[in-house]
């Protein structure tokens, strides 16, 4: 399947999803109103319609037609690499909260360095160890942000 | 007359103004360099240091910051494709990929050039034609907005290029994006499905960074890392020629800023796309739009600056603040004992003159900091990508949290980071979303507004000259594009 189609029907059905699933259950409208344009309802659905009607319009344009493929070089390993990649980033966004900003950045860091190429120990250990413990810094103490510490809270306190 | 603008001068002319003034520049270009530090954030963190200070010096600070944050902005936006602030969100369209060939000093100089020029230019309109912009943005109402912004979304047709529907479909998921939300009418909810942090909507920030930052960073990890080709124009600055060639870019862009930085609670972000797009319709590479065009930065830029120092022109004239940050602002005046409007003019006359002295000065203040930050930062763009991508989502995650100090946030920017990433892959161009999601609640709040007060009536949208004005240039724009056809795809 090409993409422009994958793309259209993507579009055709997150449009209908949201025409007679999501914007009925998920929006709320009081039952009385005077003019219809200003229900809260109304704009919402003309933006739903009209991205099912270009979704439908991009599948006909696109039906059984082949697309060039890209031109960037592929690694080997690239789907590998992204899913990969992508379970960092699911990790990070779970851990996040328990482990803290400083504990969880070094990991993610350190992982995403080795996964992207990098073995140089001289870079690593500084970038992992240093770069989360400077923004923690930044934010916290000069920013005023309340970043939160996680496992490392008694440690960090004391910088 | 020239007695209380000696006395302003006088007022203005001491050395802790100068340094506060640079401070505050040097500041506000920092802060609006980190993804997720917002100016008003910057401006309100700078605030308390002003209570103990003199007016003058105190307001110089907060200008300086203001003034700083808004270029700073670019700066992101144009090295890691992260735009520091919305309103600097147009400038990674074309200032990223300019980084990518190896052009990032070229492209900061450009934006540094835009932004002082346009600023330079907002501030004389400030001083010279307040009260004339001043009275021209009272005669906008909710029609006359709605019908700008309609104006300002033909640029999506601009930035799809041969991918005019893919364009539009993924201007619709911005629009649909941004009516997450209280119901701004009635107060009911909309597609927040319980979510208590859904209520005020999603953040500009966490989406442009998960839409624009992620996708690249996640696509780095499919693709070989290759050795920039060889680039003659690498590390180099701009030119004496890109400055004639970009100068009518940035004067066009800046006029827009003023005009539409007069207006309250438009903003940098529709001035920067009205300009983006005006620029394109008119130059002669729009074909390289979107693919790393000098014009394209300056244009982007030079409209976002060109706001602000008309954005002071109703808070000072008037004493209506425009956004959040001249609230702020205003906010200060108040402090000490001022009331921004036309007794202010009339009370204070030394006052306003001294700042309209420090604001002209400011504008020279950011090109020096600019000069000497651009020296320094554009050599971010030199880290090889494996060891820059894995840094910069770091700095992504702390700037997502720290917009409203909630890890939610955060989880936006991871979801919105994979939606750009399957947009990426299935090739719906970025800019659209961005633009609609940017300019899609302006729309339909001014659009409501407007038939509230008509009592439903849509002929409000043609009752003033304004309007008209708009509408013609929205068919005019239109017209232009269907004719001209449009022959290359932006992928923001």
């Amino acid at each position: 399947m090409n993409k422009s189609l994958l793309a259209g029907m993507m579009m055709l059905i997150v449009g209908l999803l949201l025409f007679f699933v999501l914007i009925p259950y998920g929006i709320d409208s009081p039952k009385k109103i005077r003019y219809a344009a200003l229900s809260p309802l109304y704009y919402p659905k003309i933006v739903a319609v009209a991205l099912s009607i270009i979704g439908a319009a991009i599948m006909v344009k696109s039906w059984r037609k082949t697309e060039p493929e890209t031109l960037e070089p592929q690694h080997p390993n690239g789907k590998v690499r992204v899913l990969s990649f992508l379970l960092i980033l699911a990790i990070y966004a779970t851990t996040l909260d328990f482990l803290g900003f400083v504990a969880s950045g070094t990991v993610i860091l350190t992982a995403s360095l080795l996964l992207a190429g990098e073995r140089r120990v001289t870079v690593i250990a500084p970038v992992c160890l240093g770069l989360p413990i400077m923004l923690h810094l930044f934010f916290y103490k000069i920013a005023n942000v309340p970043i939160p510490a996680g496992i490392l809270a008694p440690l960090l306190a004391g910088l | 007359m020239i007695e209380t603008i000696l006395e302003g001068f006088h007022l203005f002319a001491t050395w802790q103004n100068l340094m506060l003034l640079g401070l505050g520049v040097t500041i506000g270009t920092f802060v609006g360099a980190v993804p997720g530090m917002t100016t008003p954030m910057a401006v309100a963190l700078t605030l308390p240091f002003t209570f103990t200070l003199h007016p003058v010096s105190g307001i110089l600070l907060l200008l300086g910051v203001y003034k700083g944050g808004i270029y700073g902005g670019s700066i992101t936006a144009i090295l890691i494709n992260a735009p520091g602030t919305p309103a600097a969100s147009c400038t990674v369209l074309d200032g990223y990929p300019l980084a990518r060939r190896g052009e990032a000093r070229r492209a900061l100089d450009i934006a540094l050039y835009a932004s002082c020029i346009a600023d330079f230019i907002s501030n004389l309109s400030l001083i010279l034609c307040a009260g004339l912009l001043a009275s021209l943005a009272l005669a906008f109402g909710s029609p006359e907005v709605f019908t700008l912004i309609l104006f300002s979304l033909t640029i999506i047709a601009s930035v799809s290029g041969d991918q005019l529907l893919k364009g539009l479909g993924s201007a619709a998921f911005g629009l649909m994006l941004a009516v997450v939300g209280l119901d701004l009418v009635y107060g009911t909810n909309r597609l927040i499905f319980g979510e208590v942090e859904l209520m005020s909507g999603l953040n500009f920030i966490p989406v442009l960074i998960g839409l624009f930052a992620l996708p690249e960073i996640i696509a780095f990890f499919g693709r070989v890392e290759v050795q920039r080709e060889h680039n003659p124009l690498a590390g180099i600055g701009a030119s004496l020629v890109d400055i004639k060639r970009t100068l009518p870019t940035i004067l066009r862009g800046s006029f827009i800023g003023v005009i539409l930085g007069a207006i309250p609670g438009i903003g940098g972000a529709p001035a920067a796309f009205l300009s983006y797009s005006e620029a394109r319709r008119t130059s002669k590479n729009a074909a390289n739009f979107g693919k790393g065009e000098i014009e394209g930065v300056a244009a982007a830029e030079s409209g976002n600056n060109g706001t602000a120092g008309a954005t002071l022109i109703p808070l000072l004239a008037l004493g209506i603040p425009g956004d959040v940050t001249t609230a702020i602002i205003l906010g200060a005046f108040m402090i000490h004992g001022l009331r921004p409007g036309p007794l202010l003019f009339q009370d204070n006359l030394s006052l306003i003159y001294a700042l309209f002295i420090g604001i002209m000065m400011s504008s020279i203040f950011l090109f020096v900091v600019g000069k000497f930050s651009i020296q320094i930062i554009s050599r971010i763009a030199d880290i090889p990508q494996r060891i820059l991508f894995p840094i910069v989502l770091v700095l992504c995650v702390f700037g997502a949290y720290a917009v409203n100090n909630t890890v939610f946030d955060v989880g936006v920017m991871f979801v919105m980071g994979l939606v750009g990433f399957i947009m990426l892959k299935l090739k719906i161009p970025a800019a659209p979303f961005l633009i609609a999601f940017i300019l899609g609640p302006m729309l339909e709040d001014n659009f409501r507004q407007s038939l509230l007060m008509s009592r439903g009536s849509w002929t409000i949208f043609f009752s003033s000259p304004i309007c008209w004005i708009f509408w013609g240039l929205t068919i005019l724009a239109i017209f232009i594009l269907v004719r001209r056809g449009t022959s290359v795809p932006l992928n923001g």
